[in-house]
């Protein structure tokens, strides 16, 4: 784009070269067989013909006035910066186009005379156009007098001057010259445009600019438009994605089955545990079942269901698991992406706690901070083994050493997990999901420790 | 005649439940409870029990990787427990060992434990020995890029993964892993090593030397149509291959 852009400018400069550097005036004299409707066919070719070198500067400005406006649109949140450029590329539009204008008029000056012919008032109705332009091959008269003999005492009384076209500076000396060439019966007695006509072409040139503008404005947000509607329906699938990897969490035969033994094995010790672990487990498979189809939900209900996924993971493990929450009641009616902390909870218990010999801690946390909420996921177990951290993360290890922890830029993670155990998918997808629903007004970043577990930090507008 | 069993289980419920259905063993008797492999390992070499109730999903090591560690003679009668593990279940299902899908009734129980009590009382041990070590190849065999090979020594165990491995030399029943400036021994055949190495960029080049291919620097004539392979490290080996075999085999890596 930025070739054709240049391409462009290469043809701008040589068309204004052009434009501007022959600053001789050109005249039109139409020779009329008599007709008045072709004398109107002739105003009315003068009037299109105006209009074409009003247009020049539009069609060789266009390009950049649209370029400006795809770049810096005005829309909310950008205005601050959009709207002065855009209110100051249109000033410099429009005394561009005037400059371009007054100076092209001056050579392009259109004088059309008409010359009516008494005795072929029933002839055909041809209007024969000659163009002249000032200077070099000898002079207008000259030239005027030779194509149509021309005689200015003789017709005078059938001849007039339709028009000029275009900007005149009354005073420029090429167009009074030339006018002074002319027979003095077709001099035209030419009258400055009253100030309100002066300034109508600066009207009109803003009025151009502003159409390039709304043109590009409705491709600018019929795009944006297009794409919301694509990012809702990646949120749709990514959600779909989240509801499926945590219903195959419950369902993973791993835990479900574990679970089951070892409600098996309360049910003769302690049924009423037994019970309380049943029910947890069937509302935790409902839960995954049925989770609404919602993106967000509030964070108590998010809470809800890891815990009824802890329970069943605690009665399992015992004593191996122990758990920590710090959320704020306050926190609670905040929302939340639907299944955010599930899957973060059961990576860290899976691939954290459970490795340990000695058990673990998971750490759950939610702070508002900021007009932010922030959330922490934290175990302290064996960590993500190098083999799961690419070689970027190396210096995200070494910077977890210290305290606090290092933020992430712009929401830039600054560990990459190779999906390859699982704990990748999910934290990929939930990635994917933060950007959708939050743009880059999120974080997500995991910081894993060696040996000494992992932490998922997450940062989502507070709403 | 009395079992003495060791429980091993990373669950403390999964060891409940197999503890409270042997209490209607009265010839059982539970000698230990383990948590994790490593401790599954040592409790096994301690108290060298008759019957192990062994969890494939563990900690530190897994069930597999306990049997592995163990000397031959010194595995006891095994009863595989696994909640879900499609590969472990083709794995006993295969080598005609038993195993329970937890969660599993009384019944189960009962025929799984009878059957233990069967192959002990026969001495059915050795039968035993080579499903285990069909056991193990297919376990092996079923892990891709061969697994981690464990060295086992007095003091520690060590997981050596394939690439860390520079060549492996035979010594009798043993063969020796040269990994940087370690050496490891491992009991083990050379043509079992070279059967587990083989989808790892190794390749035998002589009855003693299994290489690296990632690790050779150049191959050098020393004879008419005699040659040898130098190693990055400096390692000379003698190789008896042919030269087109293992550029064939350079070639594909």
């Amino acid at each position: 784009m930025w070739l054709a852009f240049g391409l462009w400018t290469v043809f701008v400069a040589v068309a204004l070269s052009r434009l501007l550097a022959n600053s001789s005036p050109t005249v039109w004299v139409v020779h009329d067989e008599g007709s008045p409707k072709s004398a109107q066919k002739a105003r009315a070719m003068f009037r299109t013909d105006a209009g074409l070198q009003r247009i020049y500067p539009w069609v060789l400005f266009g390009p950049y006035v649209a370029l400006l406006a795809g770049c810096f649109p005005l829309e909310r949140g950008r205005l601050r910066l959009s709207l002065p450029l855009n209110l100051g590329a249109c000033g410099i539009f429009a005394v561009t186009c005037h400059l371009v204008n007054t100076r092209t008029s001056l050579k392009a000056t259109n004088i059309m005379f008409v010359q009516s012919q008494a005795t072929g008032a029933h002839k055909t109705n041809v209007v024969q156009i000659e163009m002249f332009q000032g200077g070099g091959r000898g002079s207008i008269s000259d030239h005027i007098q030779k194509n149509f003999a021309f005689s200015g005492a003789t017709n005078a009384g059938h001849s007039n001057l339709i028009g000029i076209t275009g900007q005149h500076d009354f005073t420029d000396p090429h167009l009074t010259n030339l006018l002074a060439q002319l027979p003095p019966a077709m001099r035209p007695g030419l009258k400055p445009p009253p100030p309100a006509v002066a300034l109508l072409p600066t009207f009109l040139d803003l009025l151009a600019y502003g159409a390039i503008i709304g043109l590009m404005h409705s491709v600018h947000f019929y795009r944006r438009f297009r794409e919301r509607e694509r990012s809702a329906l990646v949120l749709e699938s990514n959600l779909a994605n989240a509801r499926l990897s945590a219903l195959r969490a419950q369902l993973h035969p791993h835990f479900l089955f574990n679970s089951l033994n070892a409600i098996a094995a309360l049910l003769r010790r302690d049924p009423r545990l037994a019970e309380a672990t049943l029910m947890s487990l069937s509302d935790l498979l409902r839960l995954a079942l049925s989770q609404a189809e919602k993106q967000e939900v509030p964070l108590r209900e998010e809470l809800n269901f890891v815990n009824r996924y802890l329970e069943i993971q605690q009665t399992r493990f015992g004593d191996k698991l122990r758990v920590e929450q710090d959320v704020p009641p306050q926190t609670l009616d905040c929302r939340v992406p639907t299944l955010l902390l599930q899957p973060l909870v059961e990576n860290a218990i899976r691939h954290g706690i459970e490795p340990t010999e000695n058990g673990g801690l998971l750490r759950i946390t939610a702070h508002r901070c900021n007009g932010k909420l922030l959330m922490t996921v934290e175990d302290d177990g064996v960590g993500i083994a190098n083999k799961a951290i690419d070689v970027d993360s190396t210096n995200a290890s070494l910077a977890a050493e210290s305290t606090p922890l290092p933020v992430a830029r712009n929401g830039i993670p600054i560990t990459k997990v190779v999906p390859n155990n699982g704990t990748g998918i999910g934290l990929a997808n939930l990635r994917a999901r933060l950007e959708t629903l939050y743009g880059r007004n999120q974080a997500l970043e995991l910081v894993s420790r060696p040996h000494r577990g992992v932490i998922v930090r997450i940062e989502i507008p507070w709403h | 005649m009395s079992v003495r069993a060791i429980i091993a289980d990373d669950e403390p419920l999964a060891r409940e439940r197999v503890r409270s259905l042997l209490a209607g063993e009265s010839d059982v008797q539970i000698i230990a409870e383990c948590s994790n492999g490593a401790q599954t390992l040592k409790a096994t070499e301690e108290h060298r029990p008759d019957l192990l109730f062994l969890d494939v999903q563990m900690p530190r090591l897994n069930g597999f990787e306990v049997i592995e560690a163990l000397e031959p003679a010194q595995i006891p009668v095994v009863v595989f427990t696994t909640a879900h593990d499609e590969h472990a279940i083709r794995a006993f299902e295969v080598n005609a060992l038993d195993y329970l899908l937890k969660p599993f009734t009384e019944a189960r129980f009962k025929t799984a434990v009878q059957r233990a009590r069967d192959q002990l009382e026969k001495s059915g041990r050795r039968e035993q020995s080579s499903q285990i070590a069909g056991l193990m190849n297919h376990v092996h065999a079923a892990t891709p890029g061969g697994g981690r090979i464990l060295v086992r020594s007095p003091e520690r165990i060590v997981f050596l993964k394939p690439d860390e491995i520079d060549h492996v030399e035979a010594a009798g029943n043993y063969v020796v892993l040269h990994a940087g400036k370690e050496r490891h021994i491992v009991r083990e055949t050379t043509a079992a090593m070279e059967a587990r190495l083989a989808s790892t960029g190794f390749m035998r080049i002589s009855r003693s030397f299994i290489v690296n291919l990632a690790r050779i620097r150049e191959v050098q004539p020393v004879g008419p149509g005699q040659y040898s392979v130098l190693l990055k490290n400096g390692t000379r080996l003698d190789m008896t291959c042919s030269l087109s075999e293992l550029q064939a085999r350079l070639a594909e890596i």
